[in-house]
């Protein structure tokens, strides 16, 4: 969780959103938990979440006095944040750290037959 | 990148940090402390509250976990400390303490929130990440330590190369903790309150003083340390102040991230004071307070 010191502008969707869960701004209603990761993820980083876990969406809080609260900040959600405010000393260096990982496809978990509550698709994984 | 130099314990410094634990012992040492640590779940006495529950039989205590935990999140993030990130965060749900302003509490809090994920599966996701340029694999909860043999399995499952995080509240016992030596290459610890009347009305929790002091001394003996702190409105007397006192006088060593970002969420109605985000005033005077103890603050 951080303040980002930025009076906020409209965020745009990034190019590069998930098929199967558009950005359509969820990380900007209000709710408890940690982003999937999915939109505009350059580097083929994040493992996400899926409806599979419909309690886990990720939040910002917007303050009256324009500063941006953020959590479970994954590297799609710092390219979000990134265009709100490029020059935000707090998400500057983690951007990079995003932006500087190699691009590497995840793998998605295997079903364990003994354990019915393991999916065969895992709502852990990135397709 | 490389972790940035500090007085750490022989073996841990930050630099060597890929190679601070001997990678096949840590493997070994888990195995062989598996059948301890799930033989403690018969009668839970992992964390001080020291239930008793047979979790084994599926009895819940406080925490209401019982033997297998379930994972609410698995994902790279990089909200963490600049020298942990890109980190593989894997999120254990259940909680021993009852924090108000828990900002996953409806996960953290619900020890049947996520999904039972084994541990092959995890570090074989850990590896893909790691491989995509994650530099560490940090577990979370909840409260991790409640989990101690899930723990245990996690760490011989994961790639001997990789540097492991546990983040942890630090409401644990000895034996617990002993379980857990020399698997984890840092251990990120909160220190929440400043004293047990705060810890009492904001968490539920009893003698969190002398537990979380007694976590950070040991954490700071036996791995690399980061303790953190999260500042909250109205509370920066009589909290941060006496923390800040505290890590000065016993841990001068340890890294100390302060959290200024306080969220005015979950059930924090219930506590006036905290319905509020941070003030500037709090902010800057918190900062004095860290530089008037020496701390060496990490972003």
């Amino acid at each position: 969780m951080k303040v980002l010191n930025t009076r906020p502008r409209a965020a745009r969707r990034p190019e590069a959103a998930h098929p199967d869960r558009p950005l359509a701004c969820p990380a900007f209603t209000s709710s408890q938990g940690a982003m999937p990761a999915t939109a505009g993820d350059p580097n083929g980083m994040a493992t996400s979440q899926t409806a599979e876990s419909p309690d886990l969406i990720a939040e910002v809080l917007i303050l009256p006095d324009g500063q941006v609260l953020a959590h479970n900040v994954t590297p799609a959600f710092t390219a979000l944040l990134h265009q709100v405010n490029p020059r935000d000393p707090w998400l500057m260096p983690r951007r990079i750290a995003a932006t500087s990982a190699r691009s590497r496809p995840q793998q998605a978990l295997a079903r364990d037959p003994t354990n019915p509550d393991c999916p065969s698709s895992s709502p852990l994984s990135r397709p | 990148m490389s972790m940035p130099s500090v007085a750490c314990p022989p073996g841990h410094e930050p630099g060597a940090s890929a190679t601070a634990v001997d990678r096949p012992d840590r493997r070994t040492l888990a195995a062989a402390r598996l059948t301890r640590a799930r033989a403690a779940l018969a009668a839970c006495d992992l964390c001080p509250r020291r239930c008793g529950a047979n979790r084994l039989a599926g009895e819940r205590g406080f925490c209401g976990a019982v033997a297998r935990p379930r994972v609410h999140l698995a994902q790279v993030e990089v909200g963490d400390e600049l020298e942990l990130i890109p980190t593989f965060a894997v999120a254990l749900s259940g909680c021993n303490l009852r924090c108000v302003f828990c900002i996953t509490g409806a996960q953290s809090w619900n020890p049947d929130a996520g999904t039972v994920v084994e541990p092959a599966a995890l570090a074989g996701q850990a590896e893909a990440a790691l491989a995509g340029g994650a530099r560490t694999i940090t577990i979370l909860g909840g409260e991790p330590t409640i989990h101690v043999p899930f723990l245990l399995e996690l760490v011989a499952a994961m790639p001997p190369q990789a540097t492991l995080v546990l983040k942890t509240n630090g409401y644990g016992r000895a034996a617990g903790r002993r379980l857990l030596d020399g698997l984890f290459d840092v251990w990120c610890v909160d220190y929440k309150f400043g004293n047990d009347a705060c810890a009492w009305r904001l968490a539920g929790v009893p003698d969190y003083t002398a537990e979380v002091r007694a976590s950070l001394r040991h954490a700071a003996r036996h791995a690399q340390l980061i303790v953190r702190h999260l500042l909250m409105p109205g509370h920066v007397d009589c909290c941060w102040r006496p923390v800040a006192a505290w890590l000065g006088a016993h841990l001068p060593d340890a890294k100390v991230s302060l959290k200024t970002g306080f969220w005015p969420g979950w059930q924090v109605p219930h506590c006036p004071e905290l319905r509020q985000p941070l003030t500037p005033n709090e902010v800057a005077r918190a900062h004095a307070l860290a530089a008037k103890s020496a701390l060496k603050l990490v972003a």
